[in-house]
């Protein structure tokens, strides 16, 4: 089973190769990049099966866990890693739309930054999770960095800083586990005696914070607009629908099978998700606010993005079965949506000449499907039937209430959430589709702008996949039930497989 | 699957093709919407008689099942037949000049409309409920900037109430296990004794988003902002019908959750065991007096209007107050009543508004005082108009009557006799504002612009006429209506009232409606009678008798000028603008919304600088050492 | 203790790190602070895995009684790591600092103009009126008051268009 390591192999020889092939041919960079996600999800595809019936962990290096390095396959990251491929081939199809001269260097980072949330993904151990995180950062600013001119330095800068901060404490957090427990396992932890609650609580409390970070927790999402703004769209698309699709599954990972009550953080666990459930809360609230005034679209994208992963926290935090069947289905939809939102608003800002959707009105009128599309997105994420977000909030929804508690500050963050972003997503779907009033807003008609086969194509497969998921949420059912099942119950999936070996 | 699965599904979906395949044809996406309205009536008919048929649907996650409930029926069968009318009217009306590109998500539209009424759990009712409401909100908001505020008004209450289902929702399913909407209402009913605190709660949370959909309360303001700037013969379909869905979701809900103990409703459970005022539930009192609020409160600001689609867009909420005040009477007598006039409303309050809507067809004009003597030139339309606020008014022979005099038995039966005060109050001033509109758009002077328009085409001339004959027909033989909904409410459990085809027996009296339909028929034709037999006579242009024979032009005055119309009501307004004031929802509204934006730009522009921002998540980080270290 | 004064001194560290962090304008300074934060938390680490009287984990002979005890190598294969990822962090950040600095022309963390461009009125925070978008069309708080602009008697000019 070790060839399973292939998964993260794909996208990192893409990363190393692209500099010396460039050399070749320009467009050898997107080439091979494309490449090497399609032989992955090819790969992944025709593993699922066998994942399916019984998940597998890799070991790396032939050390054994808990001392070595192992990556675990199951459904739950199997499926999520085809989903980092499939949209990191959309992103990067529809960047191709976007006429701007890509460099070598640029298809290297991309690869880079895939292959970082792939192994975020099927990581199994604490510090190789550390490791990727900060590849993914580095990736991230370097990409974040290159977007508009001005902007982008200094939004990658602010988010580089607070990204440090937070790793770096992560860091210490892991060197706090480790010294009481002697193991870095995720497996091992999560069935190890308890540890003193004072230090489980500081530990984890630790580890999670590059994670609160990176899904946009209330208070550390000072960076939320710098970054965004300084972007390009793709890269834009790529922190909320790529990226977030990684950390959100490590946060899950973390909170719910790492830490339980019968594991290395016993009681401290209840503290710990009570945090996060209010952070969460807190997220939502700010989040969605924020956004409501913000005129720039990929800001607003971003501050929306916030409040979602709010959401994801929330259930996260509340963890049980519905909960967690919700949060992974608002997960899915989500990424589908933000994609297809980062795809028209970047497509929009094109056409229209300017980032700020209050000088996009009407561009709807010209371009029907682009309002449509961006209709769809919204309505996804807003929760509205016929569209897949409807299924995830509802679960979310009802998995609160029924927990009580603190849980139904969280639903009342959630419902007001919802108000206030239906109110901002129709204000933005309207001036798209405003009549102009005389010249105002008219375009320079001399330049025949349109888009491309790169922006529709994908535009539209993520359309019907957001409505196909609505219609028929079945689909993905039995995908659903074996995550939950391995998120919420460690000691019989996700541990019992995974060989510890070496001193205990 | 049943007819009533097929019909929904297959209709969504020629509306959802529809928008695609007929893009460069509008017109026929407007047949399509036609031929929509036509199945669902046929489906209405066949379903006749089939009571509690079910159906589900499976959709993976879970099923949706759907049943053909006797109420639910009801008001599909209305909704239907209404829905028909108005499709006839659009046909015609959406003609090169006037046609907008609404008709696929109208006919989406009604096929949540019937997803509404046939839904036997909570989760395909909410999204049926959804679906409504983001189809509605985009026809309001066809792109105009006006539009849309007023869309994006509707959306946001629409939003709320959506918040208040949910969590309502799922407190119930807490509470009694399980998603489906009769057992879990009778299941409430038996945690009177044990929870009453949870069971107001929950009964608030329906309120919040019934009351929402149908403007009652402190939401009376968004029909008026939404009616005047949909599209017009979509003002009738907002007006007649969509505002019912929330009278619908009490009927469903809500009333059933006080079920009298020894009522049929109550049957199997101890039913509501708490306060009452005159054998009315205390809870149902206070939303009686709230609906009485919201009438009165309607029809003063309905009397403000100039435009006339606000002007009938207030007297909806006024009509919706009366129907939920007889709701909450809480007897079989009071929900036939509300029944009744709900389906009343539509008839008439359609009828009102196609008429307008074939005016502005005509003229362009929407402003009252900008018409005038349209009675000459459009008469059908000034006749569906007339005999709609009769109808409005409540005055035989129209239905208004009918329903509005069991409304008043009804609060008679009760003894709520300070409730009646405002709702004769709001009854008997409805016809201030209705006389007004009749008086400045068809009498009155017809301006030299208008001199030469056409009559109302023969397509929206057959809708009208059907919907008067609708109006006359049930206002002298209220059976027709009446006992339907009287089996249907006996089976549901509310119990039934004594009616027959043509008369009511009430709490203080019977009354035979067909003796007092042919009472005025005859009188009509007894005057016109001796019209015709009268000395013969001259006929007179307007102007002559205004200016005595003598030609205003002289002095520069045109027949326009004569027609007395522009702020009828100035000294109401002025009378009533300090109470305006002071009690204006609206302020309360906007003063939410403008807080809100402020927070909005306080958080973004503390995202914005970059050193609080790194400060919060250092001292957010340092918080955290300390409490993991003290914890 | 030897480790207590480890402990000790990487706490310090992180915090002066932190300190730095928070307060520096500069972004030299800034990035000076991260890596002092860095070095105190690898510090840490390997002093976790350090105890008195620990030998160097190297094998070179046969383990036996007097070899042992080790300190813990494995904290400082992750330090290793940890330290190759700041150098490689530091190395990019200064790339990006350089870049930033030759369109700002300036080596502090500043708002510019487009930070408060693009939410509107965030400038004029204290006076909020200006709200084009209000909601209730212009203030209309009197419904039915459509007042039209000429206020003639029987409104003639408005009639005789």
């Amino acid at each position: 089973m070790n060839q399973a390591i292939l998964l993260l192999l794909f996208p990192a020889a893409a990363a190393l190769i692209t500099p010396a092939g460039s050399a070749l041919s320009e467009r050898f960079g997107r080439g091979l990049a494309l490449l090497s996600y399609i032989a992955g999800i090819v790969y992944g595809v025709v593993l699922y099966p066998q994942i399916a019936a019984s998940p597998a962990s890799v070991i790396v290096g032939n050390w054994k866990p808990p001392y070595g390095i192992n990556l675990f396959v199951s459904p739950l990251s199997l499926g999520l890693v085809l989903l980092i491929y499939c949209v990191a081939i959309v992103i990067l199809v529809s960047d191709f739309a976007s006429n701007r001269k890509r460099r070598a260097q640029f298809y290297l980072l991309y690869s880079l930054l895939t292959m970082a949330s792939v192994g975020l993904v099927l990581t199994a151990d604490l510090f190789n999770m550390f490791v990727f995180l900060e590849i993914a950062g580095i990736s991230t600013f370097a990409l974040v960095a290159v977007g508009r001119e001005g902007s982008g330095p200094a939004g990658s800068l602010r988010y580089l800083v607070l990204a440090q901060l937070t790793t770096l404490l992560m860091l210490a957090g892991i060197g706090l586990v480790y010294s009481a427990t002697g193991v870095l396992n995720i497996a091992s932890l999560s069935r190890f005696a308890a540890l003193n609650p004072a230090v489980a609580f500081l530990a984890g409390l630790l580890i999670l914070l590059p994670f609160f970070l990176e899904m946009k927790q209330f208070p550390f999402n000072g960076w939320i607009g710098g970054a965004y703004r300084g972007a390009s769209p793709a890269i834009g698309a790529t922190m909320s629908g790529l990226v977030t699709v990684s950390v959100a599954m490590v946060l899950a990972r973390l909170l719910l099978t790492m830490m339980n009550t019968g594991s290395a953080f016993g009681d401290a666990t209840t503290k710990i998700r009570t945090v996060v459930l209010v952070l969460g809360a807190a997220t939502v609230l700010i989040g969605e606010t924020a956004a409501f005034r913000e005129k720039e679209i990929k800001r607003v994208l971003g501050y929306s993005s916030a409040g979602q992963m709010g959401m994801i926290a929330i259930g996260i935090a509340i963890a049980s079965q519905s909960a967690v069947r919700g949060i992974l289905f608002l997960l899915v939809s989500h990424t589908i949506a933000k994609v297809l939102l980062f795809l028209v608003a970047g497509t929009s800002a094109r056409l229209s000449g300017s980032d700020r959707w209050d000088e996009m009105r009407g561009i709807a009128r010209r371009f029907p499907l682009l309002g449509m599309l961006f209709a769809v997105g919204a309505m996804t994420l807003m929760g509205i039937p016929l569209f897949s977000g409807f299924w995830g909030k509802l679960d979310l929804i009802r998995a609160a209430i029924a927990s009580g508690g603190l849980a139904v500050v969280g639903v009342v963050a959630v419902l007001i959430a919802t108000v206030v972003e239906g109110v901002y997503f129709m204000k933005i779907a309207h001036a798209f589709f405003e009549a102009p009033a005389a010249a105002k807003s008219a375009p320079p008609e001399s330049t025949k702008q349109h888009y491309g086969v790169a922006f529709l194509a994908p535009a539209l497969v993520l359309a019907a996949a957001t409505v196909i998921l609505g219609v028929l949420p079945g689909l993905i059912d039995p995908w659903l039930s074996s995550a939950t099942a391995e998120l919420l119950h460690p000691a019989s999936g996700y541990a019992a497989h995974i060989v510890t070996g070496g001193l205990q | 699957m049943s007819l009533m699965t097929t019909s929904m599904l297959s209709v969504m979906l020629a509306g959802l093709l529809s928008s695609i395949a007929f893009r460069k044809v509008k017109r026929l996406q407007w047949v399509v919407l036609f031929a929509a309205a036509v199945f669902f009536s046929y489906v209405a008919v066949s379903l006749y008689g089939k009571w509690g048929l079910t159906d589900s649907l499976n959709l993976g996650l879970f099923t949706a099942s759907f049943t053909n409930s006797y109420i639910g029926w009801l008001f599909f069968a209305f909704s239907s037949g209404v829905s028909l009318i108005i499709s006839i009217f659009s046909l015609s009306f959406n003609d090169k000049k006037h046609i907008t590109g609404v008709a696929p998500l109208w006919t989406v539209l009604l096929a949540a409309n019937a997803g509404i009424f046939f839904a036997a759990d909570w989760i395909a009712f909410l999204v049926a409920w959804e679906l409504m409401g983001w189809t509605s909100f985009f026809i309001i908001s066809h792109g105009k900037e006006k539009s849309f505020q007023a869309g994006i008004y509707y959306f946001a209450l629409s939003l709320i109430g959506t918040a208040a289902l949910l969590a309502a929702i799922f407190t119930i399913q807490g509470a009694t296990g399980t998603f489906a909407i009769a057992a879990s209402v009778k299941a409430l009913l038996a945690l009177w004794s044990t929870k009453p605190g949870l069971l107001y709660f929950i009964a608030i949370l329906l309120t919040v988003t019934f009351f929402a959909k149908s403007a009652a309360g402190p939401f009376y303001m968004w029909p008026a902002k939404a009616h005047a700037e949909a599209p017009d013969d979509f003002s009738s379909f907002l007006s007649g019908i969509m505002i019912k869905y929330g009278v619908y979701g009490l009927i469903l809900a809500v009333i059933p959750m006080f079920a009298e103990p020894g009522t049929a409703a109550a049957a199997g459970t101890a039913g509501y065991l708490g306060a009452a005022v005159h054998g009315t539930p205390l809870y149902l009192y206070i939303l009686g007096w709230v609906a009485a609020f919201t009438a009165v409160w309607a029809t003063i600001l309905a009397i403000r209007e100039n435009d006339m689609k606000r002007l009938m867009a207030y007297s909806t909420v006024s009509n919706i107050g009366f129907i939920i005040l007889a709701l909450s009477v809480n007897t079989a007598f009071g929900i036939a009543a509300a029944i009744f006039h709900t389906f009343n409303h539509m008839i008439f309050k359609g009828g009102i508004f196609l008429s307008l809507a074939s005016v502005k067809f005509r003229t362009g004009e929407r402003e009252m005082h900008k018409l005038g003597g349209m009675a000459y030139r459009m008469p059908i339309a000034f006749f569906a108009f007339l005999l709609g606020i009769i109808a409005a008014a409540g005055i035989p022979p129209m239905n208004g009557f009918a329903s509005k005099w069991m409304v008043f038995q009804a609060l008679f039966s009760h003894k709520l006799l300070f409730l009646m005060i405002p709702a004769f109050f709001a009854s008997t001033a409805s016809f201030m504002y209705l006389y007004r509109g009749l008086h400045s758009i068809y009498l009155g002077q017809l301006s030299p612009r208008f001199a030469k328009i056409k009559p109302a085409p023969p397509l929206q001339s057959i809708a009208m006429i059907l919907l008067m004959v609708a109006m006359y027909v049930l206002g002298g033989w209220p059976g027709f209506v009446l006992q339907p909904v009287n089996s249907a409410i006996a089976n549901a459990g509310f119990g039934s009232i004594q009616v027959s085809l043509g008369s009511i027996v009430g709490t203080t009296t019977s009354i035979h409606l067909t003796v007092v339909s042919f009472v005025f028929l005859f009188s009509v034709v007894g005057v016109f009678v001796l019209y015709i037999l009268g000395k013969r006579r001259s006929h007179v242009e307007a102007m002559d008798t205004y200016t005595a024979g003598e030609t205003p032009e002289d002095w520069g005055v045109t027949p326009e000028q004569y027609h007395y119309a522009y702020r009828f009501y100035e000294p109401w307004e002025k009378m009533t603008d300090p109470l305006v004031d002071t009690v204006s929802f609206e302020r309360w509204f906007e003063n939410i919304r403008h807080n809100f934006a402020r927070m909005s730009r306080s958080i973004a522009r503390w995202t914005a600088m970059k050193r609080p921002a790194t400060m919060l998540a250092a001292s957010a980080v340092v918080l955290i050492l300390i409490l993991g270290v003290l914890l | 203790m030897v480790t207590a004064t480890f402990l000790l001194s990487a706490f310090s560290l992180i915090l002066v790190g932190i300190f730095g962090m928070l307060t520096r304008k500069n972004i030299i300074r800034i990035l000076l602070a991260v890596n002092i934060l860095e070095t105190g938390v690898n510090l840490l680490l390997v002093s976790f895995g350090y105890f008195r009287g620990g030998k160097a984990p190297i094998i070179t002979a046969p383990i036996s009684a007097s070899n042992l005890p080790f300190v813990d190598p494995l904290p400082q294969a992750l330090v290793l790591t940890s330290i190759v990822i700041g150098l490689g962090t530091t190395a990019l950040a200064l790339a990006i600092t350089l870049r930033y600095y030759r369109r700002r022309r300036t080596l502090e963390f500043e708002p510019d103009e487009e930070d408060f461009a693009s939410v509107e009125g965030a400038r004029t925070l204290m006076r909020d009126s200006d709200d084009s978008t209000s909601v209730t069309e212009g203030k209309d708080l009197h419904p039915g008051s459509n007042v039209p602009s000429d206020r003639e008697p029987a409104g003639a000019k408005e009639r005789a268009k």
